[in-house]
């Protein structure tokens, strides 16, 4: 658990607190929330929580269901949850492919929440992670196929940071390369824009929950050329000059190509 | 220092609370720094399991390897890992890690059927060196013996070759690359008189097309698969053509897939040759000036006990050629024809015509690899040299992109099994035990009297057990493999002779695999980093590594095993008076002070090491020698490759390795070589003769045609299916690292059979189903699998021989290549039924 | 395990008393003392007892105010930290590593 979302905790504990004793008396109130929270697990995939929302678990049991992040969102994105809907009923959510977050500059819903379930530590839009745009199906992917469609890439509003294309060898054709849409979750904010943009009559594209959409590589273990981007140089010495028993006219580049012309 | 959840949330919590009140507390924010990775020490080692030889990141704290990563200035990987590579870092830490040594033991003294019982080091030398007296007393040299590892660092490959075939004056020492690459080493020598490739993995980028016999590359060597599938992707024109028994990964990326019926690979080589010289393709140049015809003696048998009716039926025995002329090899490869061979192998006859095509092609470059399905034959040396066969007569050998390379199984089994030497008939840089100036030249290297090796060749892997179970070999030493689950027909010729009371049986390993469980004393061993060691891959690279941590517990290195274990003997104990008169001074000294302090190996004294980054080492043995013992057995073991009578098998010197990721042989003047006898590539070829294979004493390869012959054992009525073995790329041999890594078991957690669904559904059974597997020697249960990676045809099962707990080894025949001693692991006769 | 950091303030010239009858207290810890303002620890089986001892502390002389700052929940907080740590391979029905001779 990292510093900073210890001590949103801790200001959630103390809020919770001061909640607690201004309402005690209320105990149907009380109660009721606590039935909620304990459904608190049953997030559909498909429904996100808006803009700086603390993680579910804690979400719940921040997010007093008031509706003024609802109320002050200015695209009628958000809607309260009912009770037939699979979010908690009366907690805020959107659909990305339904109509996705439009990332307000000033984010209002966020400054609107009384609780802090929305962070208000969330200045940034850009550091919104609502989900993550997740290419799910590759089979219907038209860029998988060779076709250039890339409209998710083109919709991104961080084209070319949250999604790029990666060209690589087509080999059935062999004259073409295929766009591969990579998304990036450091850089995603789950706003749903490709989702909603796919022209798929299901998207091939689609925003989960970051939890759920989102591997974690083995502690164990590091990718050694991003630890040698990120060092600025080999963690271990590099080698020694190498030298090769060459006929003439030929070279041996130990680092790159390998064998080429002098 | 541990660090704990605890402390370090409490180092969290103070950092927070200092924080707020704008309070700075001294080692509070360092002791939160120390905890990132910043402060792992990284180092490099080659990888721990196969061939290939990856190099990888090693980041240790706190005396403990916690992460790995590729190593992306290594040319062989360039970062990439296989997942079994990604798990380096939990080898070490199995739960079941052995710490002491453990002998079977009732009240206290050794009993071959007591409990295994926690002694001491002095104590388990004593009962060992008191069992090796007694069988060298009561049969002489014979009776000892030892199996050793192509997983063995070069150093410690070389003392066991010091130590049996000069200390204990026996021969009968043979690493488990005899059940893997000993039919490769055959046919090199055979062909080229020098072991090991000419080419090396940059054939992977220059070759137009790539022809896979008998190597599913796509599981076993992972890491070169993606470069060869990368070349297959990027290149305009590459072809994949890939031959096997049932079909594997590979396949998907072929352009030509063949599965063929087992052993009918020799007949498809001979006609790929035919097809060349019937359509004049042959380089006529390259063969009248570097090339020799010979043929082979035929009908040579099985390498089964002599008592064996196949033994008693065959008309010839060996290897030895003799010559040819073209003419003569052109009507004995006539035979193979486009419609015979198609035939025979179920090959349909334009997908070989295919094959032979690009082989024939003079503008098309072609690399061939192959490893077990060739190696593991009955007539393994032969398919070897059918392939050679091709690529001499087309001159296609010795330059970038045109190779038959045949593709190593252990992480230094070239390294440390072949160059060393540790077969036994060998000795080290390609001399072997049987050539008299070659024992003097290794005499005179080691300082010992003329006469001390012995002559004979000793027993090899399959014949060791053969000569527990007969009670012929008595005082037994298993070292860094798992030979009760490795070596085939268990029930009969494995067990038995591990078991037997005449034996005491000495295994070495960091954990207790069926091997250790089944000896009378357990050694627990250093592994990996935790000890100095040295690995040759199988392009020729030499890769050094230091030890990074100190092994758990009592382990030690199996190097420390062996020169601790010399210190128990005086030459007088093991050699004969008329040996030690020929060189008084070494009278009344142990072998220790005769092998390991001879001024060689003693030779450079303790030191700290350090990296380029100043960052400390422990080397153990050092410490506890007295000097750098595996600097100094490295420089005289070098001595056989720069001094020997074999040229070209030039290494560089110890520290250079230190420096590199690898440097790849022969080293000259700190030059290195990439391919083999081309002049300019190769510095030990004469100017102006363009290719010359200098093994030979007339510079000449051998074409030598060797014909079809049936396997050892094929279906019948009764026993309706073959039966073919091997490894998936999750599990490294007998899975005893691989195993104990969670993610690896849950990733492939049990043997499973491979089978068609028409040959399960003929016997009732459907996927998942559990079945038996019932060979003439034994019987497991198995779940059925009919989907998947690999996908046998009809009468065809394929069962991994990585679980301990199904092993296949009980059903597998010790049917072996009569030449190499290797077993045939991918045929023998089963039946399946439902249970 | 709960594991709390606390700031408390207490009065300049008595806060080595305050200091000292805090670090009395099973549990708690003192890890600076700068001009009144003391950096404590908790640590307590339940959360439960983290109210408690807070409640403790605004009782107790000298002591102005008490701001919980950091609170952290886990189980098995005595485990070794280490990214290699083994779990154990008993991961199915059949123990992996026995071998069946």
């Amino acid at each position: 658990m990292s510093l900073v979302s210890s001590q949103t905790n801790a200001k959630r504990r103390r809020f919770l607190t001061e909640t607690a004793r201004t309402i005690c008396g209320v105990s149907l109130l009380g109660l009721g929330l606590g039935f909620y929270t304990k459904n608190a697990s049953s997030l559909a995939t498909t429904s996100l929580r808006p803009p700086g929302a603390l993680t579910e678990d804690d979400f719940l049991a921040a997010c007093v269901r008031c509706g003024l992040c609802v109320r002050d969102c200015p695209y009628d994105i958000l809607k309260l949850a009912d009770i037939v809907d699979r979010a908690a009923t009366g907690t805020p959510y959107f659909e990305a492919r339904k109509i996705p977050c439009e990332m307000c500059e000033d984010i209002p819903c966020v400054k609107a929440c009384p609780t802090n379930a929305l962070d208000k530590s969330l200045t940034d839009i850009d550091d919104a992670r609502m989900g993550l745009a997740v290419l799910i199906d590759q089979e219907s992917c038209l860029n998988f196929q060779g076709l250039r469609c890339d409209v998710c890439h083109r919709i991104c509003p961080l084209i070319n940071s949250a999604i790029t294309l990666e060209p690589q060898h087509n080999i059935r054709t062999n004259k073409h390369a295929l766009f591969i849409p990579v998304v990036h979750s450091d850089k995603c904010t789950g706003c749903g824009k490709c989702e909603r943009a796919c022209v798929l009559d299901e998207a091939a594209i689609k925003v989960l929950p970051v939890a759920l959409a989102k591997g974690e590589l083995g502690r164990h273990y590091r990718l050694g050329w991003k630890e040698k981007e990120k060092a600025g140089q080999s963690l271990v010495t590099p080698d020694a000059k190498h030298e090769y028993n060459l006929p003439d006219g030929l070279k041996y580049d130990h680092a790159g190509k390998g064998l080429g012309k002098d | 220092m541990k660090l704990t959840r605890r402390s370090f949330i409490k180092t969290n919590a103070i950092a927070a609370t200092a924080a707020a009140a704008g309070i700075t507390i001294p080692g509070i924010n360092n002791a939160i720094a120390k905890t990132s990775s910043s402060q792992i020490r990284w180092d490099k080692a080659p990888c721990r399991f196969c061939g290939t030889g990856c190099s990888v990141l090693v980041g240790t704290k706190d005396g403990r390897v916690i992460a790995t990563q590729g190593d992306p200035d290594a040319p062989v990987n360039r970062g990439l890992n296989c997942i079994k590579g990604y798990f380096l870092s939990k080898i070490m830490y199995g739960k079941d890690r052995l710490t002491t040594p453990l002998l079977r033991m009732t009240d206290g003294v050794y009993d071959k059927e007591g409990e295994f019982t926690p002694i001491s080091w002095d104590q388990a030398f004593d009962i060992m060196a008191v069992k090796w007296k007694e069988a060298l007393k009561k049969k002489g040299p014979t009776s000892v013996g030892m199996f050793g590892s192509g997983q063995w660092t070069v150093w410690e490959g070389y003392a066991a070759s010091k130590l049996f075939k000069a200390g204990f004056r026996s021969n009968n020492l043979d690493p488990n690359a005899r059940h893997c690459m000993a039919s490769a080493v055959g046919a090199f020598m055979r062909g080229f008189g020098a072991d090991e490739p000419m080419g090396c993995y940059d054939d992977l980028e220059h070759a137009d097309v790539f022809v896979l016999w008998g190597a599913n590359m796509a599981e076993m060597h992972p890491i070169l698969w993606s470069r060869l599938s990368d070349t297959r992707l990027t290149k305009e024109g590459c072809e994949v053509h890939v031959m096997s028994t049932f079909k594997h990964r590979c396949f998907d990326l072929a352009d030509n897939g063949m599965v063929f019926t087992p052993q009918t690979d020799l007949a498809i080589a001979n006609y790929i040759a035919n097809y060349i010289i019937q359509t004049k393709s042959y380089n006529k140049e390259f063969v009248k000036d570097h090339v020799n015809f010979k043929k082979t003696p035929t009908d040579i048998g099985y390498g089964l006990r002599p008592e064996h009716p196949l033994e008693q039926k065959k008309t010839g025995t060996g290897g030895k050629l003799s010559g040819i002329t073209f003419e003569e090899y052109k009507k004995s490869v006539s035979e193979y024809t486009l419609e015979y061979t198609s035939k025979l192998s179920g090959v349909p006859e334009k997908n070989l015509l295919a094959l032979a095509k690009v082989y024939a092609d003079p503008s098309k470059k072609v690399t061939s690899f192959w490893t077990m399905g060739f190696n593991q034959h009955t007539r393994g040396v032969w398919v070897n040299g059918l392939v050679y066969n091709i690529h001499l007569l087309m001159g296609k050998i010795s330059e970038p992109g045109n190779s038959p390379f045949s593709l190593t199984g252990q992480p230094s089994a070239c390294g440390t099994a072949r160059e060393v030497g540790t077969f036994a008939h060998r000795l080290p840089a390609d001399l072997v035990v049987k050539n008299p100036a070659h024992r003097t030249f290794a005499e005179k290297i080691w300082k010992l009297p003329e006469g001390t090796i012995p002559e004979k060749p000793g027993y090899h892997a399959v014949l060791q057990n053969r000569m527990l179970k007969d009670g012929k070999l008595n005082a037994y030493w298993v070292m860094c493999n798992n030979n009760v689950q490795a070596a085939a027909n268990f029930n009969d010729e494995t067990y038995p002779g591990y078991r037997n009371p005449e034996n005491f049986i000495v295994v070495s390993d960091p954990y207790p695999t069926v091997t250790a469980i089944a000896g009378d004393l357990i050694l627990p061993t250093a592994m990996w980093t935790e000890k100095e060691g040295a690995y040759g891959n199988a392009e020729r690279r030499t890769q050094f590594w230091r030890q990074q941590v100190k092994a758990p517990g009592e382990s030690q290195s199996d190097l420390w095993q062996m020169a601790e274990f010399s210190k128990r003997f005086t030459v007088e104990e093991v050699w004969p008076k008329e040996l030690i008169d020929k060189k008084p001074e070494l009278r009344g000294k142990t072998l220790y002070e005769v092998l390991f302090q001879n001024g060689n190996v003693d030779k450079y004294p303790k030191q700290q090491i350090t990296d380029s980054e100043g960052n400390a080492y422990d080397n153990t043995e050092m410490d506890h020698f007295g000097f750098y013992m595996q600097k100094g057995l490295f420089e005289e073991y070098r001595l056989f490759g720069t001094q020997g009578p074999k040229k070209g098998h030039d290494l560089g010197e110890f520290d250079t390795y230190h420096k590199a990721r690898g440097l790849r042989w022969p080293v000259i003047n700190g030059k290195e070589t990439l391919w083999r006898y081309r002049e300019g590539f190769d510095p030990f070829v004469e100017k102006g003769s363009k290719v010359q294979f200098y093994g030979k004493k007339d510079g000449r390869a051998n074409i030598i045609f060797a014909p079809f012959e049936p396997a050892a054992e094929s279906p019948d009525k009764e026993y309706d299916l073959w039966l073919s073995t091997g490894r998936v790329l999750e599990h490294w041999h007998s899975g005893s690292m691989t195993r104990r890594v969670p993610e690896l078991y849950r990733a492939f957690p049990d043997a499973v059979m491979f089978i068609h669904p028409n040959d399960a559904k003929k016997r009732g059974l459907r996927r998942g189903m559990l079945a038996k597997v019932a060979s003439r020697r034994g019987e497991i249960e198995l779940r059925v699998e009919t989907r998947g990676r690999n996908r046998p045809p009809e009468g065809l099962i394929f069962v991994p021989w990585f679980d301990a707990g199904r092993l296949i080894n009980k059903l597998t025949l010790d049917a072996t290549d009569p030449l190499s001693k290797e077993t045939d692991y991918k045929k023998c006769a089963v039946k399946v039924l439902k249970v | 395990m709960n594991i709390s950091g606390v700031l408390i303030h207490a009065s300049p010239d008595k806060s080595e008393i305050a200091s000292n009858m805090l670090s009395q207290i099973d549990g708690v810890e003192v890890h600076a003392n700068s001009g009144g303002k003391l950096i404590v620890t908790i640590e307590d089986e339940s959360s439960n007892a983290l109210a408690d001892r807070v409640m403790q502390f605004q009782d107790m002389p000298n002591i102005l105010s008490v701001a919980v700052v950091y609170h952290h929940d886990e189980n098995n907080i005595d485990e070794v930290i280490d990214p290699a740590t083994i779990p154990t391979c008993g991961c199915n029905e059949s123990d992996p590593l026995e071998p069946t001779l």
